[in-house]
């Protein structure tokens, strides 16, 4: 044979060995079990008891039916009668006839290699049907078995509305930035099928079809787009909402305002899409940053702790009060926000309080000039303008809860304690 | 019945289905013909959704506050006997408005059996507003109650104005939601707003039009319309009520559309005349099909956004009212 | 009974000031009787208050033997009729006009009747405002007729009308007053010696006399009213041809 067909030969087995043989798929959640002990773990290392332990049988791996399903946020009904035990998960259901050994998913029939038996009245039964009942995969390994699978979610939003979301959803809006990004970060953006028009970031979401502005989306559009789930954050109208859920679409409202609550979004999110486990290393990655910052904030003594001034718009002037997002950063960041007893979330700026706060630092959250803002009036007195501390910075890092807060953090902490610049 | 006025009942009538038409057809999705036709008759599908869960209920809606406005616009130049005054000339939309920023300062998410805080606030004040009318025209003469009514209309404007200054301090949505909401416009139309909104739309219409006698003899002077009978206290309190509810409920379901109130009764009275029952059933029908005209524009112009219905009438009425203006001061007729 | 009674009206538009100070009169014929007076002189605010119009604090008021207080607005639409003196701008055919009279009875057919009376038939499908001022008073009578009340108050009805016109004026009012009681403020003596029956002469917010026909101007009183003041006195007399009996 020629070396071209040899090649082609090579690349067809390749590829039927991809498409037949399950791949673990590292994003998705997981149970892991092991043989030795009667327990198991998810994909957030929260540990799940078992009534006995998973059994290694003529290369079949069998656990407890009922723990693992229910665990999953399945229903497990019994029926002593018929000795029938069925089956539900989110929109799939399955039965299993204990007398004769039969078991069916979706309505077909499925082949068990072993038997499922009953031991102290708990089933056990091959992994593989818990599997195709989650319409998951599995991966085994000597004693070592992970099932990977779609968990339900179930929960509440903002709101207070409950979502179900029963399958993986594939097709994903998002109207709002913020949530764009965080989409992107976990590994979901394959999956975004629509966004509004202003997610920017990462650039792959350019690419993206645009279904309008943040308080007037066209319903059309999204409609159009069939999607499973939409994300939308706080400032999307309510009547928007109700319109795309009595169309039968889910909505998710998000709306964090601190640190915190963006690392239980990012969780979230990663849930809802199926990427947990992008998500919990998301997550976790920006809590060691933000825990190196803390410390070097903690470093510097209280008395040397710089003020600063947060300019988010320069006509009116406006600065950023105690509740804000904006807010939370400067103090974590070891800064004191000159604004942070000024009343409203927003407060409109009086120069003369300004200029006797006496910032070290001023941000510029918008695309302004640095010259003028020197030559205003009595500013020359001022600290940060003195020592040339005026910096002007992406607002959309700040402004938008996301996976890119904590570049913010550390951008601020430079400016206060780090870097010269202006 | 003159022959103008069928003639032109007939060619209103066939624009409105035409536009009805259009609406169901035409979107920011495509949906090919056959397609369309099969959808209207089967259920399901994602085109029969578009067309009857998204389509059907903006037409409806435009078409029933198109209509509201009108007639609410009508009545108003017919009382204050002034070409130029609209249906927010009483301050139904900044008593609304009103409404909406305390609500969203409670918290706009909050509902009561599926009606959103905001709308149930919204309506509350329009309609205290409305009684507040009610009992001013009813207690001071003719003269004085207009006069008063116009003050009252200013007034609320300015204490909105103040309110949303004083809330947006304490939380910044307050400023920015109550202006979405005014602006909303039909792209979140519901059947249920529809059927609520219809019910005046019917009511206010059979009123008016039992009453146009009243209101032409009322056009010609106050001690004319007293001679004959007609209790001008009544008759304008009357008549405001029903003018500041048909603008309730139309602010209350898509906000505050600018226009349409104040240039629809013009252009009927330019097609068949001064006379009030004629021209509230032209100005009625022209209003129900300009309406869904300038949503179909607002949601369909653009590719991926939409753009508020205000614009559209705003860029559309303007340029018109202008035309008007020229053309009804070479006639010398500058009339109400 | 007196078809109109009025005893001791009084009237002011402020507190303290009167327009109107213990009038009294009455009417119990038919027939076209006048009130004469100065301009100002409280004519046409005696009519507003005769339609209700106005308010009346002190004295009574009886139309038909009622006092005025206990008749509704809608019954005392049908018994008087009311004219203003300004004629005013109506983008109606006078046929709707002409209907008005109806009102709030429907009563389309007898338009053409009404018309027929005061010939203006052939003026029906047209715009009441493209017509002449003559015609349009022609038209605002004919609602009169069609009010077919038994008491008619009527403004100034020769205002801004004609010789011509006001002749034919003066002639609708006394077919008017064939069956009616029709009760006109004018100021214009030679309308008021050719149609009236009897002058009510107002001065100072009450009625001072009431006179018959001929010779108005010879009256001193007459001339006293309209505030002839020495330096006017031979102007005026001049001016109206007055003879010195």
């Amino acid at each position: 044979m020629s070396v071209f067909k040899k090649t082609l030969l090579v690349l067809l087995a390749l590829s039927i060995i991809f498409a037949v043989v399950p791949r673990a798929n590292a994003s998705s959640y997981f149970f892991k079990f092991t043989s030795e002990k009667a327990e198991f773990v998810d994909t957030f290392g929260k540990m799940y008891a078992l009534p006995h332990r998973p059994i290694v049988k003529d290369g079949d791996y069998l656990v407890p039916l009922r723990a693992v399903v229910e665990a999953a946020g399945g229903k497990v009904a019994y029926i002593p009668k018929t000795h029938l035990v069925k089956l539900i998960y989110g929109e799939r259901y399955a039965e299993v006839a204990l007398l004769s050994g039969k078991g069916s998913v979706m309505g077909r029939d499925f082949y068990f290699a072993t038997k499922p038996f009953v031991i102290k009245g708990r089933t056990i039964i091959s992994i593989g049907f818990i599997a195709k009942l989650f319409s998951g995969s599995v991966f085994i390994r000597n004693s070592q078995c992970v099932l990977n699978f779609y968990r339900i979610f179930s929960a509440k939003d903002v709101l207070g509305n409950k979502i179900l979301i029963k399958k993986e959803p594939n097709r994903i809006v998002s109207l709002a930035p913020n949530l764009t990004e965080i989409l992107f970060a976990i590994g979901a953006g394959s999956k975004v099928v629509g966004v509004s028009n202003y997610s920017d970031f990462p650039k792959a979401a350019l690419s993206k079809p645009k279904v309008g502005g943040f308080f007037n989306p066209s319903i059309e559009k999204i409609f159009a787009l069939n999607p499973d789930v939409v994300f939308v954050a706080r400032g999307t109208p309510l009547t928007t909402i109700n319109k795309l859920k009595s169309l039968g679409i889910d909505v998710f409202v998000s709306d964090p305002h601190n640190i915190s609550d963006i690392y239980d979004l990012i969780l979230t999110v990663g849930k809802i899409t199926g990427n947990v486990e992008e998500g919990v290393k998301l997550v976790s990655k920006m809590k060691s940053e933000e825990k190196k910052i803390l410390e070097s904030v903690s470093k510097i003594p209280i008395g040397k702790r710089k003020k600063v001034y947060v300019e988010i718009w320069n006509n009116p002037k406006m600065s950023v009060g105690k509740n804000t997002f904006i807010d939370s950063l400067i103090k974590e960041a070891g800064g004191i926000n000159i604004a942070e007893n000024a009343k409203g979330n927003w407060p409109v700026m009086n120069n003369e309080a300004i200029i006797k706060a006496n910032p070290d630092v001023i941000i510029l959250l918008y695309k302004g000039n640095i010259n003028k803002v020197k030559s205003r009036p009595g500013w020359n007195t001022i600290s940060a303008v003195k020592n040339n501390k005026i910096f002007i910075e992406n607002p959309d890092i700040f402004e938008r809860p996301g996976p890119r807060i904590i570049e913010a953090l550390k951008i601020l902490f430079d400016i206060l304690y780090g870097h010269t610049g202006g | 019945m003159d022959k103008k006025f069928k003639f032109y009942l007939l060619v209103i009538s066939f624009s409105l289905v035409l536009v009805a038409v259009v609406s169901l057809l035409f979107g920011q999705i495509k949906i090919p013909f056959n397609e369309f036709l099969s959808a209207l008759l089967k259920r399901g599908g994602r085109i029969h959704s578009i067309i009857f869960d998204i389509r059907l209920p903006r037409f409806l809606l435009s078409s029933a506050v198109g209509a509201m406005l009108a007639l609410s616009g009508l009545v108003m130049q017919t009382i204050f006997r002034n070409p130029l005054v609209d249906p927010y000339f009483l301050g139904v939309s900044s008593a609304a408005q009103l409404g909406v920023s305390i609500a969203i300062v409670f918290g706009a998410g909050i509902t009561f059996f599926g009606i959103s805080l905001a709308s149930l606030l919204a309506f509350v004040f329009s309609l205290v507003l409305t009684v507040l009318l009610a009992k001013i025209s009813t207690r001071i003469n003719a003269e004085r109650s207009r006069a008063a009514i116009v003050l009252l209309g200013i007034a609320i404007a300015y204490l909105l104005s103040a309110f949303n200054n004083f809330l947006s301090m304490f939380k910044r949505e307050v400023f920015l939601e109550s202006t979405f909401w005014s602006l909303r416009g039909f792209s979140n139309a519901d059947i249920s707003q529809f059927l609520f909104a219809f019910p005046f739309l019917i009511i206010g219409f059979l009123y008016i039009i039992f009453h146009s006698k009243e209101m032409n003899i009322y056009l010609s002077s106050d001690i004319t319309a007293h001679s004959l009978g007609i209790n001008l206290r009544w008759f304008i309190s009357t008549m405001l009520v029903f003018a500041a509810l048909l603008t309730s409920v139309s602010v209350v379901v898509s906000g505050s559309i600018i226009f349409i109130g104040l240039f629809v009764p013009h252009i009927g009275r330019i097609l068949v005349g001064d006379e009030r029952k004629k021209l509230a059933v032209i100005s009625t029908l022209v209003g129900a099909t300009i309406m869904p005209l300038f949503d179909f524009i607002a949601r369909s112009a653009l590719p991926s956004q939409e753009i508020p219905v205000n614009v559209i009438a705003s860029l559309i009425g303007a340029p018109f009212f202008i035309y008007l203006f020229f053309r009804m001061r070479d006639n010398g007729l500058f009339k109400y | 009974m007196d078809y109109l009674n009025i005893k001791h009206l009084n009237f002011g538009y402020l507190k303290d000031s009167f327009v109107l100070k213990d009038l009294s009169f009455f009417i119990s014929d038919y027939g076209v009787y006048i009130l004469l007076g100065r301009n100002g002189s409280g004519k046409t605010t005696l009519m507003k208050i005769l339609i209700k119009y106005l308010p009346y604090h002190k004295g009574s008021v009886k139309i038909n033997g009622t006092e005025l207080s206990s008749i509704s607005l809608h019954d005392l639409s049908k018994n008087v009729a009311f004219l203003e003196s300004e004629i005013p701008m109506i983008s109606l055919k006078v046929r709707e006009v002409i209907s008005w009279g109806f009102y709030p009875y429907g009563n389309g057919g007898n338009v053409k009747s009404v018309a027929e009376i005061l010939h203006l038939d052939n003026l029906l499908c047209k715009d009441f405002n493209s017509l002449s001022t003559g015609e349009k008073k022609r038209v605002l009578l004919a609602r009169i007729f069609a009010q077919n009340s038994k008491i008619v108050l009527i403004d100034e009805p020769f205002n801004f009308l004609d010789p011509y016109y006001q002749t034919e004026i003066a002639l609708i009012l006394k077919k008017l007053a064939e069956n009616r009681v029709v009760l006109i403020s004018t100021h214009n003596l030679d309308a008021a010696q050719f149609v009236g029956k009897k002058i009510f002469l107002l001065d100072n917010g009450r009625i001072i006399a009431e006179k018959t026909g001929e010779n108005l101007f010879s009256d001193d009183l007459i001339i006293n009213i309209f505030g002839v003041d020495e330096q006017l006195k031979p102007h005026f007399k001049r001016f109206f041809r007055i003879k010195r009996c």
